[in-house]
């Protein structure tokens, strides 16, 4: 199945639930998983947290579903928008700073019991969470959406209100950034 | 640039997606499906719902609406109209004055007649600013009578005046005694016997009682009550009551005025204007139209042309032979001495005399008017101590 036949076959979704709303839950079954991961790293890996954010999250779309136009993204980027915008309204609500911790976040396993890829995973993670935090908001959220969702620039153009070009060039400062801010091999070879 | 210049980046984030293990509650996913469920059947049930027509979905607000602003408007108003009168700091309940007893008492009219009073205050009704009271309305009212009507209807005696009073009527200020210093006498010629001697025999006038003048119903003007008019008959002669009047009765508020026939003396004593309503006022007679001779040589000047008509004399002769002496009395002063036949004396008589003619202007002045076959004199006499005396001569 190509992409544009994806899409295609998300518009009849979206056309579908727009006039029945019973077709509504057909999108909700295929997009809660990817909105709740989503919302639960945005959120520090609170589950509660996570469970109210992402039933607000569908309950809004349900809501506006009639005020959705097809422009060719994909039904999960207005998705991730309505998501993004609860979760920048619960930081605000409840004045907290979006540090994320990293065993909450990544939800990392016991090192002991995991094998060697599981540990360059958990390694991994532990080297984005460290580099997250010399990240702003912005580019946090691009790196985010850019490598754990899988968004494309037009997509997260959309969620993040920016336009296409503006978001490739962040995209590209921040991963150049967030390279700094890897340990190189030589520091690598040290610490092993 | 390198293709892979990112590459240790991008590489790092696959191997932390990888290494990413989060587990989504199946408990939670269905709380919320369900959650949005019912959401779906809401939204369902209010889309099998038929859709309500316009009135069936706004009538409250088309009934309601005009009902409500008309409540208020009738609540701002009812609150604009509330007129609370106040009394005044100086008003004191127990004030009668004006009131309705004090108006029946003013009618009471003793002389049988209607009555005015001789100082009638027009008082003119103030106007009631404010507006009719409505059943609605609060008003503190202490007992006052108020005439809701806009007159100027004359309130006599502190009384309102009757409704037949509808037009106010100019009622004298105060009662003038009249004053008709000259005398002219209307027909009545006492017949005075003059002998043709020098020495007139003068007669008093048979005293002819007038007749029982009818009484105008022209009410009059006085001061506690009502004066009569008298207007003698075509009688010749006439003498006032004279006998029956004292001096000592001028402070007397009641006093009659003997109004001598129209003699083409031109002067009225009583005006007899009567409105169309049947209502008699008085109206004061002026006094401009009561000619006085006492002072005024103009007057006398015409009496003497005879510009002023005379009365007929030779009625009451007594011997028309020897000429007649005719005294004119002022009826109005009836007191007035007589002329005595003594003062005759003092002026010249010719021999064919025919009459003499004294016209009394007052108390202390008389005309004296001689007419012989030729010619006619007069002569002004005045008296001082009871002698009368010629002050002047006019031929």
């Amino acid at each position: 199945m190509t992409n544009s036949q994806d899409l295609q076959q998300e518009k009849l979704l979206v056309e579908a639930a727009q006039k029945d709303p019973d077709g509504f839950l057909e999108l909700y079954d295929k997009y809660f998983d990817q909105i709740y991961r989503y919302i639960y790293r945005r959120v520090g890996g609170d589950k509660d947290v996570a469970h109210d954010i992402g039933s607000q999250t569908f309950l809004d779309a349900l809501e506006n579903i009639q005020s959705y136009t097809f422009q060719g993204h994909p039904f999960s980027s207005w998705l991730y928008k309505i998501a993004h915008n609860n979760v920048i309204k619960w930081y605000r609500k409840t004045n907290k700073r979006q540090h994320v911790p990293l065993d909450e976040a990544y939800n990392l396993s016991d090192k002991t019991q995991n094998t060697k890829e599981e540990m360059e995973g958990i390694l991994a993670q532990e080297q984005i969470s460290e580099m997250m935090t010399h990240l702003d908001m912005d580019e946090q959220e691009i790196l985010r959406l850019k490598f754990f969702e899988g968004l494309s620039n037009i997509e997260i153009a959309d969620i993040m209100g920016l336009s296409v070009s503006n978001i490739g060039v962040k995209v590209f400062r921040t991963l150049k950034k967030a390279k700094g801010l890897l340990p190189t091999k030589h520091d690598l070879k040290q610490f092993n | 640039m390198d293709k892979n210049y990112f590459s240790d980046i991008t590489d790092l984030f696959i191997k932390a997606k990888k290494a990413e293990k989060i587990d989504v509650n199946p408990h939670s996913k269905a709380a919320i499906r369900e959650m949005l469920a019912y959401k779906v059947d809401e939204m369902k049930q209010a889309d099998m719902t038929p859709e309500k027509g316009f009135f069936a979905k706004w009538k409250y607000q088309l009934v309601g609406v005009p009902a409500s602003l008309f409540a208020v408007f009738m609540v701002v108003f009812a609150f604009q109209n509330l007129a609370i009168i106040m009394p005044k700091e100086d008003f004191a309940p127990e004030a009668t004055e004006g009131s309705s007893m004090e108006q029946s008492e003013a009618e009471i009219n003793i002389f049988g007649e209607p009555e005015i009073k001789d100082t009638p205050v027009i008082e003119e009704v103030t106007e009631v600013s404010s507006p009719k009271p409505k059943p609605e309305l609060l008003v503190i009212d202490y007992g006052e009578t108020v005439q809701p009507q806009t007159s100027t209807t004359p309130k006599t005696g502190g009384g309102y005046v009757p409704s037949s009073y509808t037009q106010p009527v100019v009622q004298p200020t105060e009662t003038v005694e009249p004053t008709f210093k000259p005398y002219v006498a209307p027909v009545a010629t006492p017949k005075v016997t003059v002998p043709k001697v020098t020495t007139p025999k003068v007669t008093s006038p048979t005293e002819i009682e007038p007749e029982e003048t009818t009484s105008t119903t022209t009410p009059g003007v006085s001061t506690g009550g009502a004066f009569s008019v008298y207007t003698p008959t075509t009688e010749e002669t006439f003498t006032p009551p004279s006998t029956n009047y004292d001096d000592s009765t001028q402070s007397d508020p009641t006093f009659d005025i003997y109004t001598p026939t129209s003699d083409g003396y031109g002067y009225t004593l009583i005006s007899e204007e009567k409105e169309e309503t049947g209502d008699i006022y008085v109206v004061p007679v002026p006094e401009a139209n009561i000619p006085n001779l006492d002072m005024n040589p103009d007057v006398v000047n015409d009496l003497m042309q005879g510009n002023i008509p005379a009365p007929s004399p030779g009625t009451s002769n007594e011997n028309k032979d020897q000429g007649s002496i005719n005294e004119y009395r002022d009826p109005f002063n009836p007191h007035v001495q007589t002329f005595d036949t003594e003062a005759l004396n003092t002026i010249e008589k010719p021999d064919t005399l025919d009459n003499v003619n004294v016209h009394y202007l007052n108390r202390d002045q008389a005309a004296v008017e001689v007419v012989d076959d030729n010619s006619t004199r007069w002569y002004m006499f005045e008296t001082q101590n009871g002698t009368w005396k010629v002050t002047q001569k006019f031929d």
